[in-house]
């Protein structure tokens, strides 16, 4: 069973105005359920019923535990409740009034309800029917305008998103303008859930999970390591190829090489915390070790450990390297997010001049893969920084980021691929292009990142000899 | 990539490449000497010899979603021959060994289909 711990906010008056006319509809829905569940278990104390991205929900307080064997009849009890096709008329009473309507009828949870609405805003009820709804709308007409919806599933919810409240019972639902919506909305779901990989992976042992081992760090078993395996070999000839040449890292550094690269502090908490490793030598000072979470800083030194000349340039280092992330243990989800993952990284080091013709180059090669794995449909998200976080939240290089973002664009309008600009969402250190490709079921996954660094390589002090044997900075 | 072929990968990809089913103990011999060609190519390859019956033994595979179940029958094995079922297209008919297994190869290579 999930479980939430979110608090959500109170939609102002103005989101309510905005609230498109399914989020109506859904949100009507929910009053109807509140209602036949008071039908059959008079004691239920209510919460509050809000829509979702894919329905609504309503939570509520009582000793029978709801599941799914329950849904029947409650179904049966609001198809009643839209057959008599009541109406929801609006009412007002002043906050005394509200807060002593609810202590009579002992919902408590109502009563502080009650207290989030702000000073001077009404505060208004809705009536269908004989259930009464402390609610700032908006909803549909009448019970009878909602045609077709479904409960979910049930979850456990606390009280305001907060672990210390009572576990209140969240039934979820669904409701769509008619049958045929709500019928292909059910299947595509289905569907889905068939080709949820954490099934798929269970089914035909491709990973495992233990709780021994950890949250988020995946066990490939035989079969799952052959997919892995070929995925690499086809990384690698591909890379091979178009001129890549391979290196390998080790999974640990010195806490002094994130600072160098700038991912402590800004990264931190996306990493694991370091580990202390005493020095034989009592007089020297105390390591910290991190556990990698991104390869480049390791290929930034593979870069720096020799002399480099022009003549090297462009160099293009690739590492099929397992990196770590500290994800919360409530965010993992299947191989979708994970605390260990193999990463297929490269990284390109060259000049100005070249650069758009490598960034052609790898988009090229994102193509081929493509075309291997099928994907029809594939779009790129360009995000680029903000001039007025220059200096706090993207390196304060005003004039690289221009000329950096120019150079992507310009390669980006003349390859002619489908892409957006989303601002203010780049990296710390520099504009990203980030590959998306939709999946059969229609689902999107990003599958390919490209950064364009200017700032890291300055900071580790990356040169090379040019023709006139002076060095120069990536 | 699970969740985008939804399990069924194509013959590159596939943990269980090919499966031989021979019909009978007169079979095995023959499907095992197809088996050790195909490994000395590193095909993932597997032979089911249990006493279930054909249409089971095909059903199993299936459901593990093995990409290519190669059926010996008495007549295939006096032909020289190997009867195909691909997974997701059935049954594909019977063809000379050497040309199966060349037609196989290629495609691991090319990573066709
Ligand atoms: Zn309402
Ligand atoms: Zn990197």
């Amino acid at each position: 069973m999930e479980s939430a711990k979110h608090d959500v906010q109170r939609k102002t008056l103005e989101e309510r105005n905005q609230m498109s006319d399914l989020e109506r509809l859904r949100h009507s829905c929910a009053h109807v359920l509140a209602t036949a569940v008071l039908r059959l278990w008079p004691d239920a104390k209510l919460d509050i019923g809000p829509p979702t991205a894919e329905g609504f929900y309503y939570d509520f307080d009582l000793e029978h535990r709801f599941s799914p064997e329950d849904f029947e009849a409650i179904e049966a009890e609001m198809k009643k409740v839209t057959k008599e096709n009541q109406t929801f008329e609006r009412s007002t009473k002043t906050r005394e009034e509200a807060k002593a309507y609810y202590a009579e009828r002992g919902q408590n949870f109502k009563v502080e309800r009650v207290d989030d609405i702000p000073e001077g805003e009404e505060i208004s009820f809705y009536q269908n029917g004989e259930f009464v709804d402390l609610c700032a709308g908006p909803h549909v007409m009448r019970t009878g305008n909602i045609k077709a919806f479904k409960l979910l599933r049930v979850a456990a919810a606390y009280y305001r998103g907060n672990e210390k409240n009572p576990q209140l019972q969240r039934i979820y639902g669904t409701a769509f303008k008619n049958k045929t919506q709500l019928n292909e909305w059910l299947e595509a779901q289905e569907e889905a859930r068939k080709r949820d990989h954490r099934k798929i992976g269970r089914e035909m042992q491709l990973f495992a999970f233990d709780d021994d081992v950890g949250p988020g760090l995946p066990l490939w078993l035989p079969k799952g390591t052959v997919l892995i395996e070929e995925l690499e070999k086809l990384a690698k000839e591909t890379e091979f190829e178009a001129g890549y040449e391979r290196v390998r890292t080790p999974h640990l550094a010195r806490e002094n090489m994130y600072k160098t690269s700038g991912h402590l502090p800004y990264y931190a908490e996306s990493m694991f915390p370091p580990m202390e490793v005493k020095d034989d030598d009592p007089d020297k000072p105390t390591d910290r070790i991190y556990l990698k979470a991104m390869n480049c800083p390791h290929h930034h030194k593979i870069f720096s450990a020799v002399p480099r000349s022009y003549r090297e340039l462009p160099l293009r280092l690739a590492e099929y390297g397992t990196c770590y992330r500290y994800e919360r243990s409530g965010e993992l989800m299947g191989l979708m997010r994970v605390r260990s993952m193999q990463m297929n990284d490269a990284h390109i080091y060259c000049t100005p001049e070249q650069f758009a013709d490598e960034f052609r180059a790898v988009n090229e090669m994102y193509l081929k893969y493509f075309k291997i794995f099928g994907f029809e449909k594939y779009s790129m998200r360009f995000s680029t920084h903000s001039p007025d976080r220059l200096g706090d939240k993207y390196v304060d290089e005003a004039e690289l980021w221009k000329q950096t973002e120019n150079m992507v664009r310009d390669v980006l309008v003349e390859s002619g691929v489908d892409f957006e600009e989303v601002p203010d969402e780049a990296a710390f250190y520099g504009p990203k292009i980030d590959v998306q490709v939709y999946s059969i079921s229609g689902r999107e996954f990003t599958i390919a990142t490209n950064q364009v660094d200017f700032a890291v390589p300055k900071r580790f002090g990356l040169e090379y000899k040019t023709r006139e044997n002076t060095p120069e900075m990536l | 990539m699970i969740e985008h072929y939804a399990g069924n990968f194509p013959l590159w990809l596939a943990p269980d490449q090919v499966r031989l089913l021979p019909f009978g103990d007169d079979q095995v011999e023959y499907a095992k000497e197809v088996v050790s060609e195909l490994r000395k190519h590193e095909v993932r390859v597997s032979l089911d010899t249990t006493s279930d019956k054909i249409g089971a033994r095909i059903r199993r595979a299936e459901t593990e979603k093995v990409h290519t179940i190669l059926l010996v029958g008495q007549r295939e094995q006096e032909a020289g021959n190997l009867a195909v079922r691909e997974h997701g297209k059935g049954d594909l008919g019977a063809k000379p060994k050497a040309e199966v297994i060349s037609n196989l190869l290629e495609r691991i290579k090319t990573r066709q289909g």
